[in-house]
């Protein structure tokens, strides 16, 4: 009976042990927040700072050493944790994640898209309208700050702006004999023709995740047939330039590499690391995401045009805006925090150290010296040359897809690669995905 | 008093059940009637996402796959555990060695061995064509997992071949086939593959059984391989419901149209469950 009554007992126990230990669990939500309630009355606010650059990149690392140094600054008062994840679409889609399930870091970036403000609409991130005083709005062009206002909020604050230029390895041009980077983009079929014969590939291509290289590719070869104005006002894929850089982009995919279907942008950046492609359609950070050895090869060339004077020689394509954004705040110290860090984040001081030591192009306004540019390595200087003389800046198309069509745009290149569908059909169907 | 214990032992059981599975199931086929992307409010659609889905191809799809799984392990993963179990059961030299070799896979996680396999079909840098041009076969060398025709099935070759798990559990069923019969049956002249047709295999059904059930659900849950290997392409052919689920919410973050594929994947886990106990019930009737 004493048995009996003792396993009753322990089971009792054990029962109210595990609800006690859900009921703590909102209860450790909230001491968590009083932690750090508790934290800023004692003089530190605890900031988690959500990011996708890797500490093993040299953008990743810059960035790391700001957080520290901002720490230092604001030692007692301040202090930001970072967590990284480096898969860009995974980070993203994370980032929605936590943003639904009312989780969201406290500072996060992510990638604007004009036709998805499915995060403005949220309701659940912070507005930094009251704290955007002139001085900090000066770091910024007014347009940028007009795209990321919503219902008089403003909802994000612009960070990232990266051209995408075309990086190759002129070693490997120069082992096949072409001395030459090709101002047209016949010339740079031939030119791959004759990289094939000499054993190298021609762009790094892939299909999957948001498939970037291959569709920086093709926004420039559109923009190639249709001219930047063009491309950036057009509403509709069904156009004969997007049908021709379609059959275009389908020449060049035969000079890559066989794992250009299903593959990512670790192996498309793995393949040129290798050697085994020699172009890449990417951004500033590019070089950071390749094997040291290949480095003194890598060079920028200028986007080539069809000669015809439909597009301006040196026109890029760029990424979408990445902008900084907070979660929706209770605590008016923690807000006065978030805004505290990303006024120093977007300094004249921290933009100039992110892009000299971490090569990223920023939307923040910097005016770059000569003495800066002699800092900084080949490759970045002439990154920026080709950078800042572009006379047009095109967003590669699938930033402006709707999230339900640019899902469904891996499957849909993948049939026009493998010819089950024409380029027309690609075009007709990317336009119905766009409009369902 | 009996009773009364009953109902104290089962309630934590019971509790968990309710809590982290029932309750989120409802609440997967009540989210199925709204259109929601996970940030903004849910607008009630009526039946509007399950005659999308039904209507989708990739999702028929990514059913037929689904389904071209479980075919596999009922008709090519069982098997040859079986088979590896009947040779493991003849104590052959070395027999202890080879059943760890063969269940080694099963401690190795899934993400792990469809890197390894994704490797293994590169197209360039791929064993398997590697080995095909060393014995003189370049003709069969192919892209193995960016071919519509070949990359289904490229995901289910590992699956299939790991069949340690498997094996096992039919090795457990037959040490406990009594001596005294298997003797029996050695008197009555039974030799070899007789013995295994006649005395092991019926007697393993009840293993057969789990291992279908075992089978069928790693199936429908099926994810990594065709995730790690293949992202579901080329062009979906390669998509199970999982992924599926998966993409509808993560990617396209239509979380209503997901969970009609969560609902769907439930509804086929169920009727699969029972055909398997149906099975299960006749033969033990026998």
């Amino acid at each position: 009976m004493k048995k009996r009554w003792l396993s009753i007992l322990v089971g009792v126990t054990l029962i109210a042990g595990s609800l006690a230990g859900c009921g703590n669990s909102s209860g450790g939500d909230s001491d968590s927040t009083e932690g750090t309630d508790s934290g800023s009355s004692s003089g530190t606010i605890e900031l988690e700072l959500y990011h996708s650059w890797s500490e093993e990149t040299v953008r990743g690392e810059v960035l790391a050493s700001l957080v520290d140094e901002f720490n230092e600054l604001h030692d007692g008062e301040i202090h930001v944790t970072m967590e990284v994840n480096s898969d860009f679409p995974a980070y993203q889609e994370m980032v929605k994640t936590m943003l639904s399930t009312d989780t969201a870091p406290d500072i996060f970036h992510y990638n604007y898209n004009p036709n998805d403000l499915s995060y403005f609409e949220s309701g659940m991130l912070m507005d930094f309208t009251p704290y955007m005083d002139d001085e900090w709005s000066a770091r910024f062009s007014e347009s940028d700050l007009e795209t990321l206002t919503y219902n008089d909020q403003l909802l994000s604050i612009p960070f990232e702006s990266a051209g995408a230029v075309i990086w190759y390895n002129k070693d490997a041009f120069a082992d096949a004999g072409i001395t030459e980077f090709p101002d047209t983009w016949e010339g740079l079929l031939e030119a791959c023709q004759t990289l094939s014969e000499a054993g190298y590939g021609g762009f790094s291509l892939y299909t999957g995740d948001d498939a970037w290289h291959s569709i920086n590719l093709i926004t420039a070869l559109r923009i190639a047939y249709e001219g930047a104005e063009e491309v950036s006002t057009s509403t509709t894929f069904q156009t004969q330039g997007m049908v021709d850089a379609m059959n275009m982009f389908k020449e060049f995919y035969q000079y890559s590499t066989s794992d250009v279907i299903g593959g990512d942008y670790s192996i498309s950046c793995a393949n040129f690391s290798s050697a085994r492609t020699t172009m890449a359609i990417c951004g500033s950070w590019f070089p950071g995401y390749l094997d040291e050895s290949i480095l003194p090869s890598v060079s920028v060339a200028q986007t080539p045009t069809n000669g015809d004077g439909v597009a301006e020689p040196g026109y890029l394509v760029s990424d979408a805006q990445t902008p900084w954004a907070a979660s929706a705040q209770d605590d008016p110290e923690k807000e006065e925090a978030i805004v505290e860090f990303l006024k120093f984040i977007t300094s004249e001081e921290s933009t100039r150290t992110l892009t000299m030591d971490g090569s990223v192009i920023l939307s923040a306004n910097l005016e770059l010296t000569d003495e800066d540019l002699a800092e900084c390595t080949d490759q970045m200087a002439e990154y920026l040359e080709i950078n800042s003389a572009a006379p047009s800046r095109t967003t590669n198309f699938e930033r402006n897809l709707t999230t339900e069509a640019a899902a469904e745009l891996p499957g849909l290149l993948e049939s026009f690669l493998l010819d089950q569908i024409t380029a027309e059909e690609f075009c007709e169907q990317l336009d119905a995905l766009n409009a369902a | 008093m009996k009773k009364r214990m009953l109902v104290f032992y089962l309630f934590p059981a019971v509790f968990c059940a309710v809590v982290f599975f029932i309750i989120p199931l409802i609440y997967i086929g009540y989210v199925s009637f709204f259109d929601w992307n996970g940030l903004n409010a849910m607008t009630p659609v009526g039946t509007a996402n399950y005659r999308q889905v039904l209507s989708d191809s990739n999702f028929r799809l990514a059913l037929k796959n689904t389904l071209i799984w479980i075919l596999a392990a009922v008709l090519i993963h069982i098997p040859l555990g079986l088979l590896l179990a009947l040779l493991l059961n003849r104590k052959i030299m070395g027999w202890k060695v080879f059943r760890i070799l063969y269940f080694l896979p099963n401690v190795i996680s899934i993400t792990a061995l469809a890197f390894l396999w994704y490797f293994i079909y590169h197209r360039d840098l791929g064993l398997l064509n590697w080995l095909l041009e060393l014995i003189g076969l370049d003709g069969l060398t192919n892209s193995w997992l960016t071919n519509t025709d070949t990359a289904l099935g490229a995901t289910i070759v590992p699956f299939s071949l790991y069949v340690g798990l498997t094996s096992v559990i039919f090795m457990t069923q037959l040490s406990t086939i009594s001596e005294d019969l298997k003797e029996a049956a050695l008197l009555d002249g039974a030799k070899g593959w007789q013995m295994d047709l006649y005395v092991y295999i019926p007697l393993v059904k009840p293993a057969l059984m789990t291992n279908i059930m075992l089978n069928v659900a790693f199936c429908l849950k099926n994810f990594e391989y065709p995730f790690v290997m293949t992202s579901g392409g080329p062009v979906n052919s390669t998509t199970t419901l999982a992924l599926y689920v998966y993409k509808k919410m993560m990617n396209a973050n239509q979380y209503g149209i997901s969970m009609v594929g969560s609902v769907f994947a439930v509804l086929l886990g169920l009727c699969l469950m029972v055909i398997v106990r149906t099975l299960q019930k006749g033969g033990q009737d026998e």
